[in-house]
């Protein structure tokens, strides 16, 4: 799978980049920021993004509704805010999974399974 | 010689005043008989009773009537009867011989009517709006006169609140009646009060004959119920306590909305701590986790992965608190389940460790010495031994946790079991869970019992 990697600290990013290679998925582009991530979604195509809620200059949330409305790309999300309200107002953004911080790695291998089962429907 | 001479002249100047009394009324009401000490002050009432009463413009049983109307809104009863006394021709109505004496059935009519504030008061105040300043003044009985009296005691009663009668009086009366009314009313006011400031004050003879003869008018003026009712003082203690109330309630409410406020504020602090210490957790796992790959031996690279490992069982505890409905609590199942399995992915057997965790919450400072205790046993297990292994957490009977770990192999070798941080880390969290910790050996492999207590565990822990 060709992965999207939304996350405004680097060596945050810089680890889940690490991770996602690891489970033997590709890494098309690491950004920080809201305006960023649209933009490169755009011109890479990514299969899937990995989603920090809270970002630099703008809500993930609205992020991942711009993504799904242009291009139907789904996300996965991290946040270490997985409260029932932002769950909520992520739903209409066909959410493949939430991912609570900190990431337990294998948690994440899961999420990106279940993407990569969504993805080859 | 010189205090009976100032007493003489004192005597002599109160003759000389209530001859002149009663040269206007046809009596000498007592109210201009009281203060004997000090005739001079009854000399200036006296004054300021013919400048705003007597001789003022207003017609004389106009003012007789509202004198007597007003006087219901005074707790001492004497200006109500006296008054009464002079309508009826007891006496002259506001010292005026020509005026006609009423009857004590008109006197009881107007005492029956009832004050604006039972009334619609909008329908009183709009008559009077749309009158056209009154050329003459209105006949008694008639209705502008009934509305003159009705505005006139709203203003007289509640002042603060008669903005609306003040303009509709002057808008029937003209300027100069207004002010003549208004001046006859603090005549009045002032009356009342010199009745309550000389309780000793008693009635004429003529005014308890009136009252003697004719019941039901004694009844009206001595039983009136707003004579306590609407008295100024009760009005206003009824209207200040009511203000109170509106400002207690105000007050409640601000208090009630701060409250509400701190602790919405208190919600997105703690929110927001708890969101910068996950993030934290997360920097320093993912650094550690970033560093093994530079690690310059293999040494190095196991001691890094030890300590992420460890690091990671303490993150992943906090990963689950806050999110539920408790904060204080860690729901044990899948939390170990997860845990279990992430050992086995980082030591490249990802089914190699089977989990059996009952469904049961701990407190979370209880949760990260087990998640601490589970790591140290199973990456023990799976680097010394290999897989398979098993973690089984059963809760007995709500007192105690069971937590077994068990592999295939025969236990720790003599001697340097002592020497590891893992096993120091096993046996310190486990002092301070109040845990027993036995090793069994069997055929099948070795095996780590940890009995738990759930309550009160013995916190004197030897680190």
């Amino acid at each position: 799978m060709r992965v999207l990697i939304v996350e405004d600290d680097v060596i945050i990013a810089m680890h889940l980049a690490m991770l996602v290679a690891e489970f033997g998925h590709e890494v098309v582009a690491r950004v920080g920021s809201a305006a960023e991530a649209v933009t490169q979604a755009m011109a890479l195509g990514p299969d899937v993004a990995l989603m920090d809620i809270r970002l630099d200059g703008g809500s993930g949330i609205d992020v991942a509704r711009e993504l799904h409305e242009r291009q139907a790309l789904r996300c996965i999300f991290l946040s270490a805010n997985l409260d029932e309200p932002t769950r909520a107002a992520l739903l209409p953004y066909d959410p493949i999974e939430f991912v609570g911080k900190p990431v337990v790695p294998v948690v994440l291998q899961r999420a990106l399974r279940k993407a990569e089962g969504l993805t080859e429907l | 010689m010189q205090g009976t001479f100032l007493m003489t002249l004192s005597a002599a100047r109160q003759t000389a005043l209530q001859r002149e009394v009663a040269s206007r009324f046809g009596l000498v009401p007592n109210f201009f008989a009281s203060a004997p000490d000090a005739p001079e002050i009854i000399e200036r009432l006296w004054d300021f009773a013919k400048a705003a009463y007597l001789d003022n413009p207003i017609p004389s049983l106009f003012k007789e009537r509202l004198f007597v109307y007003l006087s219901r809104f005074c707790e001492v009863r004497y200006c109500i009867v006296r008054h009464c006394a002079f309508l009826v021709g007891r006496g002259h109505s506001s010292g005026d011989p020509t005026v006609a004496a009423q009857s004590v059935g008109q006197a009881i009519k107007l005492l029956k009517t009832a004050p604006p504030w039972e009334r619609d008061a909008n329908n009183i105040l709009s008559g009077l709006e749309k009158l056209p300043e009154l050329k003459e003044w209105s006949e008694p009985d008639s209705e502008s006169e009934d509305w003159l009296i009705a505005a006139a005691t709203m203003v007289f009663v509640e002042p603060r609140r008669a903005d609306r009668a003040r303009r509709a009086l002057r808008n029937a009366l003209g300027g100069n009646r207004y002010e003549h009314l208004l001046g006859l009313l603090a005549f009045i006011r002032t009356a009342h009060y010199w009745t309550v400031l000389h309780p000793e004050l008693v009635l004429e003879e003529d005014a308890l004959e009136l009252l003697k003869v004719n019941e039901q008018l004694a009844r009206l003026l001595l039983e009136d119920p707003e004579a306590a009712r609407c008295d100024m003082g009760v009005r206003l203690f009824e209207e200040l306590t009511e203000l109170r109330g509106l400002h207690e309630k105000r007050e409640l409410e601000k208090a009630k909305h701060a409250l509400e406020v701190q602790l919405q504020q208190k919600d997105l602090l703690l929110k927001e701590v708890n969101h910068r210490v996950k993030n934290s957790l997360q920097i320093v796992t993912s650094i550690l986790h970033l560093q093994v790959p530079h690690a310059q031996s293999g040494e190095a690279a196991d001691a890094l992965r030890n300590a992420a490992a460890r690091v990671l069982a303490i993150a992943a505890v906090h990963e689950r608190l806050y999110t539920g409905d408790d904060a204080t609590v860690v729901r044990l199942d899948t939390f170990l389940a997860d845990l279990c399995q992430e050992i086995g992915r980082a030591y490249g057997c990802p089914d190699g460790i089977k989990s059996d965790v009952e469904r049961v919450d701990v407190p979370t400072d209880m949760a990260i010495p087990l998640a601490l205790i589970v790591n140290e046993l199973v990456t023990n297990a799976v680097k010394h031994v290999g897989p398979p292994c098993e973690v089984v957490l059963r809760a007995e009977r709500g007192r105690a946790l069971k937590l077994t770990i068990t592999d295939t192999g025969q236990g720790p070798p003599e001697g340097e079991s002592r020497a590891g941080l893992g096993t120091r880390i096993v046996d310190a969290f486990s002092t301070q869970l109040g845990a027993s910790v036995e090793p069994k050996q069997a055929a099948s492999g070795f095996s780590v019992e940890l009995t738990v207590p759930l309550h009160a565990p013995d916190k004197t822990c030897g680190s």
